[in-house]
Protein backbone atom coordinates (compact mmCIF):
# COMPACT_ATOMS: atom_id res chain seq x y z
CA UNK A 1 0.00 0.00 0.00
CA UNK A 2 2.87 2.15 0.91
CA UNK A 3 4.97 1.59 -1.63
CA UNK A 4 2.64 1.83 -3.83
CA UNK A 5 1.83 5.34 -2.91
CA UNK A 6 5.53 6.25 -3.08
CA UNK A 7 5.80 4.73 -6.69
CA UNK A 8 2.98 6.51 -8.11
CA UNK A 9 4.10 9.97 -6.57
CA UNK A 10 7.12 9.12 -8.30
CA UNK A 11 5.58 7.87 -11.28
CA UNK A 12 3.74 11.39 -11.55
CA UNK A 13 6.80 13.74 -10.65
CA UNK A 14 8.85 12.16 -13.44
CA UNK A 15 5.71 12.31 -16.17
CA UNK A 16 6.22 16.37 -15.65
CA UNK A 17 9.86 16.08 -15.14
CA UNK A 18 10.04 15.00 -19.08
CA UNK A 19 6.97 16.94 -19.72
CA UNK A 20 9.19 20.12 -19.15
CA UNK A 21 12.29 18.26 -20.32
CA UNK A 22 10.03 17.87 -24.39
CA UNK A 23 8.84 21.36 -23.61
CA UNK A 24 12.51 22.61 -23.43
CA UNK A 25 14.24 20.89 -26.25
CA UNK A 26 11.34 22.09 -28.72
CA UNK A 27 11.36 25.63 -27.79
CA UNK A 28 15.12 25.21 -28.14
CA UNK A 29 14.70 24.22 -31.53
CA UNK A 30 13.24 27.51 -32.46
CA UNK A 31 10.00 26.59 -34.52
CA UNK A 32 8.75 29.66 -33.79
CA UNK A 33 9.38 32.85 -32.48
CA UNK A 34 9.55 32.85 -28.65
CA UNK A 35 7.41 35.46 -27.63
CA UNK A 36 4.72 33.14 -29.33
CA UNK A 37 6.52 29.76 -27.99
CA UNK A 38 8.22 30.30 -25.08
CA UNK A 39 10.73 27.73 -23.06
CA UNK A 40 9.72 26.75 -19.50
CA UNK A 41 12.94 29.06 -18.56
CA UNK A 42 11.19 31.95 -20.01
CA UNK A 43 8.68 31.29 -17.93
CA UNK A 44 9.46 30.96 -14.93
CA UNK A 45 11.71 33.52 -15.65
CA UNK A 46 8.86 36.15 -16.09
CA UNK A 47 7.03 35.10 -13.38
CA UNK A 48 9.79 35.76 -11.04
CA UNK A 49 9.84 39.25 -12.57
CA UNK A 50 5.98 39.88 -11.28
CA UNK A 51 6.93 39.01 -8.27
CA UNK A 52 9.69 41.13 -7.91
CA UNK A 53 6.81 43.94 -9.02
CA UNK A 54 4.65 43.05 -6.64
CA UNK A 55 2.46 42.11 -8.83
CA UNK A 56 2.38 38.05 -8.52
CA UNK A 57 1.36 37.39 -4.87
CA UNK A 58 -1.08 39.92 -4.33
CA UNK A 59 -2.70 38.73 -7.48
CA UNK A 60 -2.94 35.17 -6.36
CA UNK A 61 -4.00 36.03 -2.80
CA UNK A 62 -7.08 38.22 -4.20
CA UNK A 63 -8.12 35.57 -6.67
CA UNK A 64 -8.01 33.23 -3.92
CA UNK A 65 -9.88 35.00 -1.10
CA UNK A 66 -12.32 35.93 -4.03
CA UNK A 67 -13.12 32.30 -4.21
CA UNK A 68 -12.94 31.12 -0.93
CA UNK A 69 -15.78 33.27 -0.37
CA UNK A 70 -17.75 32.77 -2.86
CA UNK A 71 -17.41 28.83 -2.72
CA UNK A 72 -18.33 29.37 1.07
CA UNK A 73 -21.45 31.25 -0.14
CA UNK A 74 -22.42 28.82 -2.99
CA UNK A 75 -21.66 25.50 -0.91
CA UNK A 76 -23.69 26.99 1.89
CA UNK A 77 -26.63 27.61 -1.44
CA UNK A 78 -26.01 24.76 -2.72
CA UNK A 79 -25.97 22.10 0.28
CA UNK A 80 -29.89 24.01 1.64
CA UNK A 81 -31.02 23.99 -2.16
CA UNK A 82 -30.07 20.39 -2.31
CA UNK A 83 -30.72 19.13 0.86
CA UNK A 84 -34.41 20.51 -0.04
CA UNK A 85 -34.62 19.13 -3.19
CA UNK A 86 -33.89 15.35 -2.47
CA UNK A 87 -36.35 15.36 0.72
CA UNK A 88 -39.03 16.92 -1.37
CA UNK A 89 -40.25 15.84 -4.35
CA UNK A 90 -42.30 18.74 -6.10
CA UNK A 91 -38.89 21.12 -5.67
CA UNK A 92 -36.49 18.49 -7.22
CA UNK A 93 -39.02 17.62 -10.02
CA UNK A 94 -38.74 21.32 -10.73
CA UNK A 95 -35.84 23.18 -9.87
CA UNK A 96 -33.52 19.95 -11.16
CA UNK A 97 -34.40 21.07 -14.93
CA UNK A 98 -33.60 24.70 -13.94
CA UNK A 99 -30.03 23.66 -12.25
CA UNK A 100 -29.18 21.65 -15.34
CA UNK A 101 -30.03 24.49 -17.78
CA UNK A 102 -27.83 26.64 -15.97
CA UNK A 103 -25.00 24.15 -16.05
CA UNK A 104 -25.48 24.19 -19.75
CA UNK A 105 -23.92 28.40 -19.38
CA UNK A 106 -20.07 28.49 -19.94
CA UNK A 107 -19.19 29.68 -16.06
CA UNK A 108 -17.81 33.08 -18.33
CA UNK A 109 -20.97 33.93 -19.90
CA UNK A 110 -22.35 34.99 -15.99
CA UNK A 111 -19.48 37.50 -16.14
CA UNK A 112 -21.79 40.30 -18.66
CA UNK A 113 -24.78 39.99 -16.63
CA UNK A 114 -22.54 40.29 -13.69
CA UNK A 115 -21.18 43.33 -15.07
CA UNK A 116 -24.32 44.76 -15.77
CA UNK A 117 -25.53 44.30 -12.27
CA UNK A 118 -22.65 44.77 -9.78
CA UNK A 119 -20.88 47.31 -12.48
CA UNK A 120 -16.94 46.74 -11.35
CA UNK A 121 -17.51 46.03 -7.55
CA UNK A 122 -16.07 42.92 -6.27
CA UNK A 123 -19.79 41.76 -5.10
CA UNK A 124 -20.03 40.89 -9.36
CA UNK A 125 -17.01 38.15 -8.32
CA UNK A 126 -19.31 35.98 -5.71
CA UNK A 127 -22.01 36.79 -7.87
CA UNK A 128 -20.25 34.62 -11.18
CA UNK A 129 -18.78 32.22 -8.70
CA UNK A 130 -21.88 31.26 -6.77
CA UNK A 131 -23.94 31.19 -9.97
CA UNK A 132 -21.00 28.64 -11.50
CA UNK A 133 -20.81 26.58 -9.15
CA UNK A 134 -24.33 26.23 -6.81
CA UNK A 135 -25.83 24.55 -9.33
CA UNK A 136 -23.66 21.22 -9.48
CA UNK A 137 -23.57 21.17 -5.45
CA UNK A 138 -27.06 21.06 -5.29
CA UNK A 139 -27.90 18.60 -8.37
CA UNK A 140 -25.06 16.46 -6.37
CA UNK A 141 -26.46 17.02 -2.97
CA UNK A 142 -29.89 16.31 -4.45
CA UNK A 143 -28.70 13.20 -5.99
CA UNK A 144 -26.99 11.79 -2.93
CA UNK A 145 -30.01 11.95 -0.83
CA UNK A 146 -32.14 10.06 -3.42
CA UNK A 147 -29.84 7.06 -3.67
CA UNK A 148 -29.52 6.71 -0.23
CA UNK A 149 -29.91 2.75 -0.15
CA UNK A 150 -33.63 2.94 1.74
CA UNK A 151 -32.67 0.27 3.85
CA UNK A 152 -30.63 3.00 5.86
CA UNK A 153 -33.45 5.29 6.92
CA UNK A 154 -35.86 2.46 7.85
CA UNK A 155 -32.86 0.94 10.14
CA UNK A 156 -32.46 4.87 11.55
CA UNK A 157 -36.14 4.66 12.21
CA UNK A 158 -36.77 1.46 13.77
CA UNK A 159 -33.90 2.53 15.91
CA UNK A 160 -36.37 5.38 17.25
CA UNK A 161 -34.68 8.10 15.64
CA UNK A 162 -37.13 11.08 15.57
CA UNK A 163 -38.29 12.93 11.95
CA UNK A 164 -35.98 15.99 12.75
CA UNK A 165 -32.57 14.13 13.92
CA UNK A 166 -32.92 12.03 10.54
CA UNK A 167 -30.99 15.08 8.43
CA UNK A 168 -27.96 14.92 11.21
CA UNK A 169 -27.62 11.13 12.10
CA UNK A 170 -28.35 9.53 8.35
CA UNK A 171 -29.54 11.98 5.18
CA UNK A 172 -26.09 14.38 5.86
CA UNK A 173 -23.72 11.78 6.63
CA UNK A 174 -25.38 9.18 3.60
CA UNK A 175 -25.27 11.43 1.19
CA UNK A 176 -21.93 12.56 2.05
CA UNK A 177 -19.71 10.58 -0.55
CA UNK A 178 -21.89 12.38 -3.65
CA UNK A 179 -21.71 15.78 -1.87
CA UNK A 180 -17.83 15.70 -1.39
CA UNK A 181 -17.93 15.17 -5.26
CA UNK A 182 -20.63 17.76 -5.95
CA UNK A 183 -18.70 20.50 -4.05
CA UNK A 184 -15.13 19.23 -5.58
CA UNK A 185 -16.99 20.12 -9.18
CA UNK A 186 -17.98 23.03 -7.52
CA UNK A 187 -14.66 24.20 -6.95
CA UNK A 188 -13.54 23.56 -10.30
CA UNK A 189 -16.66 25.36 -12.02
CA UNK A 190 -16.29 28.19 -9.39
CA UNK A 191 -12.53 28.61 -10.17
CA UNK A 192 -13.43 28.83 -13.69
CA UNK A 193 -16.03 31.38 -13.00
CA UNK A 194 -13.73 33.76 -11.17
CA UNK A 195 -10.98 33.67 -13.24
CA UNK A 196 -13.38 34.60 -16.32
CA UNK A 197 -14.80 37.30 -14.57
CA UNK A 198 -11.05 38.64 -13.45
CA UNK A 199 -10.14 38.48 -17.36
CA UNK A 200 -12.78 41.16 -17.89
CA UNK A 201 -13.79 43.01 -15.09
CA UNK A 202 -10.27 43.28 -12.49
CA UNK A 203 -7.41 45.39 -11.64
CA UNK A 204 -5.68 42.52 -10.15
CA UNK A 205 -6.25 38.73 -9.78
CA UNK A 206 -4.93 35.59 -11.73
CA UNK A 207 -7.26 36.29 -14.40
CA UNK A 208 -6.17 40.34 -14.82
CA UNK A 209 -2.26 39.07 -15.14
CA UNK A 210 -3.77 36.65 -17.89
CA UNK A 211 -5.46 39.85 -19.69
CA UNK A 212 -2.46 41.48 -19.08
CA UNK A 213 0.26 39.27 -21.05
CA UNK A 214 -2.23 39.60 -23.81
CA UNK A 215 -1.99 43.49 -23.79
CA UNK A 216 1.66 43.22 -23.03
CA UNK A 217 1.95 40.68 -26.18
CA UNK A 218 3.74 38.51 -23.48
CA UNK A 219 3.25 34.82 -24.27
CA UNK A 220 5.52 33.85 -21.30
CA UNK A 221 3.08 35.73 -18.59
CA UNK A 222 0.41 34.01 -20.57
CA UNK A 223 1.49 30.64 -19.89
CA UNK A 224 3.19 31.24 -16.63
CA UNK A 225 -0.53 32.37 -15.33
CA UNK A 226 -2.25 29.59 -16.92
CA UNK A 227 -0.04 27.26 -15.31
CA UNK A 228 -0.31 28.99 -11.71
CA UNK A 229 -4.25 28.91 -12.49
CA UNK A 230 -4.23 25.12 -12.99
CA UNK A 231 -1.41 24.79 -9.71
CA UNK A 232 -3.49 26.47 -7.49
CA UNK A 233 -6.82 25.51 -8.66
CA UNK A 234 -5.39 21.25 -8.58
CA UNK A 235 -3.56 22.14 -4.70
CA UNK A 236 -6.66 23.00 -3.22
CA UNK A 237 -8.78 20.70 -4.96
CA UNK A 238 -6.70 18.01 -3.61
CA UNK A 239 -6.04 19.51 -0.15
CA UNK A 240 -9.46 20.08 0.74
CA UNK A 241 -11.57 17.98 -1.01
CA UNK A 242 -9.01 14.87 -1.90
CA UNK A 243 -8.18 14.39 1.64
CA UNK A 244 -11.83 14.42 3.04
CA UNK A 245 -12.93 12.07 0.16
CA UNK A 246 -9.97 9.74 0.89
CA UNK A 247 -11.09 9.86 3.82
CA UNK A 248 -14.70 8.76 3.53
CA UNK A 249 -13.76 6.27 0.87
CA UNK A 250 -11.93 4.37 3.11
CA UNK A 251 -14.09 4.17 6.20
CA UNK A 252 -17.37 3.25 3.71
CA UNK A 253 -14.56 0.38 2.43
CA UNK A 254 -15.34 2.26 -1.39
CA UNK A 255 -11.98 2.12 -2.50
CA UNK A 256 -11.34 -1.35 -3.81
CA UNK A 257 -8.27 -2.98 -4.87
CA UNK A 258 -9.84 -2.98 -8.52
CA UNK A 259 -10.13 0.56 -8.61
CA UNK A 260 -8.87 1.83 -11.85
CA UNK A 261 -8.36 5.18 -11.00
CA UNK A 262 -6.22 4.35 -7.87
CA UNK B 1 -58.00 -3.42 25.02
CA UNK B 2 -57.39 -6.19 27.63
CA UNK B 3 -54.27 -7.16 26.28
CA UNK B 4 -52.56 -6.20 29.46
CA UNK B 5 -54.40 -8.70 31.71
CA UNK B 6 -52.54 -12.02 32.06
CA UNK B 7 -54.11 -14.67 29.60
CA UNK B 8 -53.60 -18.48 29.07
CA UNK B 9 -52.25 -19.86 26.36
CA UNK B 10 -52.84 -23.43 27.09
CA UNK B 11 -49.54 -24.39 29.69
CA UNK B 12 -49.88 -22.68 32.13
CA UNK B 13 -49.96 -18.91 32.56
CA UNK B 14 -48.58 -16.17 30.15
CA UNK B 15 -48.79 -12.73 30.04
CA UNK B 16 -49.45 -11.20 26.52
CA UNK B 17 -47.63 -8.87 24.89
CA UNK B 18 -49.01 -8.26 20.82
CA UNK B 19 -52.46 -8.68 19.57
CA UNK B 20 -52.65 -8.38 16.00
CA UNK B 21 -56.57 -8.00 16.07
CA UNK B 22 -58.22 -8.55 12.54
CA UNK B 23 -55.39 -6.91 10.45
CA UNK B 24 -55.28 -6.83 6.48
CA UNK B 25 -53.16 -5.04 4.24
CA UNK B 26 -54.05 -3.74 0.76
CA UNK B 27 -51.13 -2.05 -1.21
CA UNK B 28 -52.09 0.58 -3.91
CA UNK B 29 -49.99 0.44 -7.21
CA UNK B 30 -48.96 2.15 -9.92
CA UNK B 31 -51.53 2.15 -12.11
CA UNK B 32 -54.66 2.42 -9.35
CA UNK B 33 -54.17 -1.80 -9.42
CA UNK B 34 -54.59 -3.11 -5.74
CA UNK B 35 -52.61 -5.91 -4.74
CA UNK B 36 -54.05 -7.57 -1.30
CA UNK B 37 -50.81 -8.75 0.71
CA UNK B 38 -52.54 -10.08 3.52
CA UNK B 39 -56.22 -11.49 4.57
CA UNK B 40 -57.57 -10.62 7.95
CA UNK B 41 -54.95 -11.79 10.53
CA UNK B 42 -55.21 -11.89 14.15
CA UNK B 43 -52.78 -13.50 17.05
CA UNK B 44 -51.56 -13.22 19.90
CA UNK B 45 -48.15 -13.84 20.88
CA UNK B 46 -46.71 -14.24 24.76
CA UNK B 47 -43.65 -12.25 26.47
CA UNK B 48 -40.90 -14.21 26.39
CA UNK B 49 -41.87 -16.35 23.29
CA UNK B 50 -40.17 -17.01 20.03
CA UNK B 51 -42.19 -17.28 17.08
CA UNK B 52 -41.35 -18.21 13.30
CA UNK B 53 -43.50 -16.92 10.56
CA UNK B 54 -43.16 -19.32 7.56
CA UNK B 55 -44.45 -19.81 4.25
CA UNK B 56 -43.81 -19.40 0.66
CA UNK B 57 -42.63 -16.46 -0.87
CA UNK B 58 -44.83 -13.56 -1.65
CA UNK B 59 -47.55 -14.87 1.16
CA UNK B 60 -47.06 -11.61 3.42
CA UNK B 61 -45.14 -12.55 6.32
CA UNK B 62 -42.38 -9.06 5.40
CA UNK B 63 -45.76 -7.04 5.20
CA UNK B 64 -47.29 -8.63 8.73
CA UNK B 65 -43.48 -7.83 10.77
CA UNK B 66 -43.44 -4.56 8.54
CA UNK B 67 -46.76 -3.47 10.27
CA UNK B 68 -45.64 -4.90 13.35
CA UNK B 69 -42.53 -2.52 13.28
CA UNK B 70 -45.02 0.53 12.42
CA UNK B 71 -42.99 1.34 8.93
CA UNK B 72 -46.92 1.13 7.49
CA UNK B 73 -50.29 1.56 8.57
CA UNK B 74 -52.94 -1.53 8.33
CA UNK B 75 -55.69 -1.68 5.83
CA UNK B 76 -58.17 -2.49 8.71
CA UNK B 77 -57.62 -4.18 11.68
CA UNK B 78 -55.28 -2.67 14.65
CA UNK B 79 -51.62 -3.92 16.40
CA UNK B 80 -51.41 -3.50 20.06
CA UNK B 81 -48.01 -4.00 22.30
CA UNK B 82 -48.68 -3.65 25.70
CA UNK B 83 -51.88 -2.40 25.12
CA UNK B 84 -50.94 0.56 23.16
CA UNK B 85 -51.73 1.08 19.39
CA UNK B 86 -48.56 0.98 17.39
CA UNK B 87 -48.58 3.72 14.68
CA UNK B 88 -44.88 4.26 13.87
CA UNK B 89 -41.55 2.55 14.24
CA UNK B 90 -39.71 2.91 17.66
CA UNK B 91 -37.26 0.97 19.68
CA UNK B 92 -39.90 -0.63 21.15
CA UNK B 93 -39.91 -3.30 18.35
CA UNK B 94 -36.96 -3.40 16.91
CA UNK B 95 -36.34 -4.71 13.51
CA UNK B 96 -33.36 -6.69 11.98
CA UNK B 97 -33.49 -6.97 7.90
CA UNK B 98 -32.00 -9.21 5.29
CA UNK B 99 -29.64 -6.96 4.60
CA UNK B 100 -27.79 -5.83 7.90
CA UNK B 101 -28.43 -2.61 7.48
CA UNK B 102 -25.37 -0.84 9.22
CA UNK B 103 -24.49 2.53 8.89
CA UNK B 104 -20.95 2.27 6.76
CA UNK B 105 -20.23 6.06 8.27
CA UNK B 106 -20.22 4.55 11.88
CA UNK B 107 -17.67 2.21 13.05
CA UNK B 108 -18.71 -0.90 15.04
CA UNK B 109 -19.10 0.38 18.01
CA UNK B 110 -21.16 3.29 16.78
CA UNK B 111 -23.09 1.52 15.34
CA UNK B 112 -24.31 -0.40 18.12
CA UNK B 113 -24.59 3.19 20.11
CA UNK B 114 -27.09 4.25 17.95
CA UNK B 115 -30.24 2.93 19.48
CA UNK B 116 -29.58 3.92 22.95
CA UNK B 117 -31.25 6.49 24.41
CA UNK B 118 -29.05 9.77 23.98
CA UNK B 119 -30.80 12.20 26.43
CA UNK B 120 -31.28 9.50 29.12
CA UNK B 121 -27.58 8.14 29.14
CA UNK B 122 -23.89 9.77 29.08
CA UNK B 123 -21.85 8.82 26.08
CA UNK B 124 -19.77 7.17 28.41
CA UNK B 125 -22.43 4.91 29.46
CA UNK B 126 -23.39 4.48 26.00
CA UNK B 127 -19.95 3.11 24.88
CA UNK B 128 -20.26 0.33 27.84
CA UNK B 129 -23.59 -0.66 27.45
CA UNK B 130 -22.88 -1.09 23.54
CA UNK B 131 -19.52 -2.87 24.20
CA UNK B 132 -21.14 -5.34 26.89
CA UNK B 133 -23.92 -6.27 24.10
CA UNK B 134 -20.59 -6.74 21.50
CA UNK B 135 -18.95 -8.80 24.12
CA UNK B 136 -22.03 -11.17 23.69
CA UNK B 137 -21.80 -11.33 20.15
CA UNK B 138 -18.01 -12.01 20.59
CA UNK B 139 -17.04 -9.29 18.99
CA UNK B 140 -15.39 -6.92 21.49
CA UNK B 141 -12.03 -6.95 19.57
CA UNK B 142 -13.63 -5.20 16.27
CA UNK B 143 -15.55 -2.26 18.00
CA UNK B 144 -13.18 0.10 16.30
CA UNK B 145 -13.69 -1.79 12.73
CA UNK B 146 -15.32 -0.04 9.96
CA UNK B 147 -18.23 -2.04 8.90
CA UNK B 148 -16.96 -3.25 5.53
CA UNK B 149 -14.17 -4.54 7.27
CA UNK B 150 -16.12 -7.36 8.68
CA UNK B 151 -17.23 -10.87 6.90
CA UNK B 152 -21.16 -11.52 6.55
CA UNK B 153 -21.43 -13.20 9.77
CA UNK B 154 -20.03 -10.64 11.67
CA UNK B 155 -22.08 -8.16 10.34
CA UNK B 156 -25.20 -10.06 11.03
CA UNK B 157 -23.73 -9.78 14.92
CA UNK B 158 -23.25 -6.35 15.23
CA UNK B 159 -26.80 -5.96 13.71
CA UNK B 160 -27.80 -8.37 16.20
CA UNK B 161 -26.16 -6.20 19.04
CA UNK B 162 -27.63 -3.34 17.36
CA UNK B 163 -30.75 -4.47 17.45
CA UNK B 164 -30.70 -5.71 21.39
CA UNK B 165 -28.72 -2.55 22.65
CA UNK B 166 -31.74 -0.44 23.56
CA UNK B 167 -33.53 -3.71 24.79
CA UNK B 168 -36.45 -3.77 22.58
CA UNK B 169 -39.70 -5.68 24.15
CA UNK B 170 -40.39 -7.22 20.82
CA UNK B 171 -37.25 -7.88 18.42
CA UNK B 172 -38.57 -8.34 14.86
CA UNK B 173 -36.20 -10.65 12.70
CA UNK B 174 -36.62 -11.23 8.59
CA UNK B 175 -34.73 -13.85 7.39
CA UNK B 176 -31.10 -12.19 7.99
CA UNK B 177 -29.21 -15.44 8.03
CA UNK B 178 -30.45 -16.46 4.21
CA UNK B 179 -27.32 -15.38 2.87
CA UNK B 180 -25.32 -17.12 4.93
CA UNK B 181 -23.03 -20.02 4.61
CA UNK B 182 -23.89 -23.06 6.91
CA UNK B 183 -21.31 -23.14 9.28
CA UNK B 184 -21.47 -19.46 10.05
CA UNK B 185 -25.51 -19.88 10.00
CA UNK B 186 -25.58 -22.86 12.70
CA UNK B 187 -23.29 -20.76 14.72
CA UNK B 188 -25.91 -18.06 14.83
CA UNK B 189 -29.03 -20.15 15.63
CA UNK B 190 -27.11 -21.42 18.51
CA UNK B 191 -26.35 -17.63 19.62
CA UNK B 192 -29.92 -16.78 19.53
CA UNK B 193 -31.36 -19.06 21.35
CA UNK B 194 -28.43 -18.29 24.29
CA UNK B 195 -29.60 -14.83 23.82
CA UNK B 196 -33.18 -15.23 24.14
CA UNK B 197 -32.63 -17.82 27.07
CA UNK B 198 -31.03 -15.03 28.74
CA UNK B 199 -32.80 -12.39 27.79
CA UNK B 200 -36.12 -13.47 27.39
CA UNK B 201 -37.03 -11.33 24.76
CA UNK B 202 -39.84 -11.61 22.45
CA UNK B 203 -39.03 -12.49 18.89
CA UNK B 204 -40.68 -12.58 15.93
CA UNK B 205 -38.62 -14.67 13.16
CA UNK B 206 -39.82 -15.10 9.62
CA UNK B 207 -37.54 -17.44 7.44
CA UNK B 208 -38.14 -19.65 4.70
CA UNK B 209 -36.51 -22.85 5.85
CA UNK B 210 -38.39 -24.80 7.66
CA UNK B 211 -35.44 -26.45 9.41
CA UNK B 212 -34.39 -23.26 11.01
CA UNK B 213 -38.21 -22.65 12.45
CA UNK B 214 -38.13 -25.86 13.92
CA UNK B 215 -34.82 -25.45 15.53
CA UNK B 216 -35.69 -21.76 16.69
CA UNK B 217 -39.38 -21.59 16.91
CA UNK B 218 -41.74 -22.19 20.36
CA UNK B 219 -44.13 -21.86 18.46
CA UNK B 220 -44.55 -21.82 14.30
CA UNK B 221 -47.17 -19.73 12.30
CA UNK B 222 -47.43 -20.90 8.26
CA UNK B 223 -48.91 -18.05 5.99
CA UNK B 224 -50.26 -19.10 3.07
CA UNK B 225 -52.34 -17.82 -0.15
CA UNK B 226 -52.46 -14.77 -1.55
CA UNK B 227 -53.61 -12.93 -0.03
CA UNK B 228 -51.86 -14.71 3.06
CA UNK B 229 -53.36 -15.80 6.12
CA UNK B 230 -52.40 -17.71 8.49
CA UNK B 231 -53.05 -21.32 7.73
CA UNK B 232 -51.62 -23.48 10.15
CA UNK B 233 -50.01 -23.11 14.18
CA UNK B 234 -47.22 -26.09 15.31
CA UNK B 235 -46.01 -25.73 19.12
CA UNK B 236 -42.79 -27.03 19.37
CA UNK B 237 -42.02 -28.03 22.86
CA UNK B 238 -38.15 -29.34 22.80
CA UNK B 239 -36.39 -28.67 25.19
CA UNK B 240 -33.10 -25.56 24.58
CA UNK B 241 -30.60 -24.92 23.67
CA UNK B 242 -31.83 -27.22 20.11
CA UNK B 243 -29.25 -28.36 17.36
CA UNK B 244 -30.11 -28.07 13.97
CA UNK B 245 -29.42 -31.72 12.88
CA UNK B 246 -31.33 -33.32 16.22
CA UNK B 247 -33.86 -35.99 14.66
CA UNK B 248 -36.80 -34.47 16.74
CA UNK B 249 -36.26 -31.01 15.32
CA UNK B 250 -35.75 -33.07 12.22
CA UNK B 251 -39.51 -34.37 12.22
CA UNK B 252 -41.19 -30.70 13.14
CA UNK B 253 -39.37 -29.60 10.06
CA UNK B 254 -40.87 -32.93 8.15
CA UNK B 255 -43.66 -31.87 9.37
CA UNK B 256 -44.18 -28.34 8.42
CA UNK B 257 -42.74 -29.25 5.04
CA UNK B 258 -46.02 -31.95 4.52
CA UNK B 259 -48.23 -28.94 5.69
CA UNK B 260 -46.54 -26.41 3.37
CA UNK B 261 -47.43 -29.12 0.38
CA UNK B 262 -50.96 -30.23 1.45
CA UNK B 263 -51.78 -26.32 1.39
CA UNK B 264 -50.21 -25.91 -2.13
CA UNK B 265 -52.14 -28.20 -3.52
N1 LIG C 1 -44.94 -1.81 -1.12
C1 LIG C 1 -45.67 -2.71 -1.81
N2 LIG C 1 -46.42 -2.30 -2.85
C2 LIG C 1 -47.17 -3.19 -3.53
N3 LIG C 1 -47.23 -4.49 -3.28
C3 LIG C 1 -46.49 -4.97 -2.27
C4 LIG C 1 -45.66 -4.10 -1.48
N4 LIG C 1 -45.04 -4.84 -0.54
C5 LIG C 1 -45.44 -6.11 -0.75
N5 LIG C 1 -46.32 -6.19 -1.77
C6 LIG C 1 -46.98 -7.41 -2.24
O1 LIG C 1 -47.53 -8.07 -1.14
C7 LIG C 1 -47.37 -9.47 -1.24
C8 LIG C 1 -46.68 -9.99 0.01
O2 LIG C 1 -45.35 -9.54 0.05
P1 LIG C 1 -44.33 -9.84 1.22
O3 LIG C 1 -43.10 -9.09 0.97
O4 LIG C 1 -45.01 -9.61 2.52
O5 LIG C 1 -44.09 -11.40 1.03
P2 LIG C 1 -43.12 -12.36 1.85
O6 LIG C 1 -43.97 -13.40 2.46
O7 LIG C 1 -42.25 -11.59 2.79
O8 LIG C 1 -42.26 -13.00 0.70
P3 LIG C 1 -40.71 -13.44 0.74
O9 LIG C 1 -40.68 -14.73 1.45
O10 LIG C 1 -40.38 -13.59 -0.71
O11 LIG C 1 -39.94 -12.36 1.41
C9 LIG C 1 -46.60 -9.72 -2.51
O12 LIG C 1 -47.52 -10.12 -3.50
C10 LIG C 1 -46.00 -8.38 -2.86
O13 LIG C 1 -45.94 -8.22 -4.25
MG1 LIG D 1 -40.11 -11.17 2.90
Amino acid sequence: MKTATKKATWLVVGFYFLLFAVWQVLASLRLAPDYLFPSPIQVIHRLIELAQDHLLWPSIKTTLLRMVLGFLLAAAIGLVIGIAMGTNWVINRTLKSLFLGLQMLPTAAWVPLSLLIFGLRDTGFYFVVVMSSTSAIAIATADGILNIPPIYLRAARTLGTPRWAMYGRVIVPGSLPNVVSGLKLGWTLGWHGAVSAELIKSSIGLGFLLYMGRELNDASQVIGIMLLTIVFGLFLDRFMFGLIEARIRRRWGLTAEEDLSA
Amino acid sequence: MTSDTPQSNGNGMAEVTLVVDGVSKTFETNMQKTVAALAPVSMQINKGEFVVFVGPSGCGKSTMLNLIAGFTQPTTGKILLDGKEVTKPGRDRLMMFQEHGLFPWLNVIDNVCYGLKRKLLHPRARREKARSYLRLMHLEEYEKANIHELSGGMKQRVALARALAPDPRLLLIDEPFSALDTVVRLELYAELQRIHQETHKTIIFVTHEMQEAACLGDRVMMFSGSPGAVVHELKIDLPRPRNFTDPQVQAHAQDLISRLQENRS
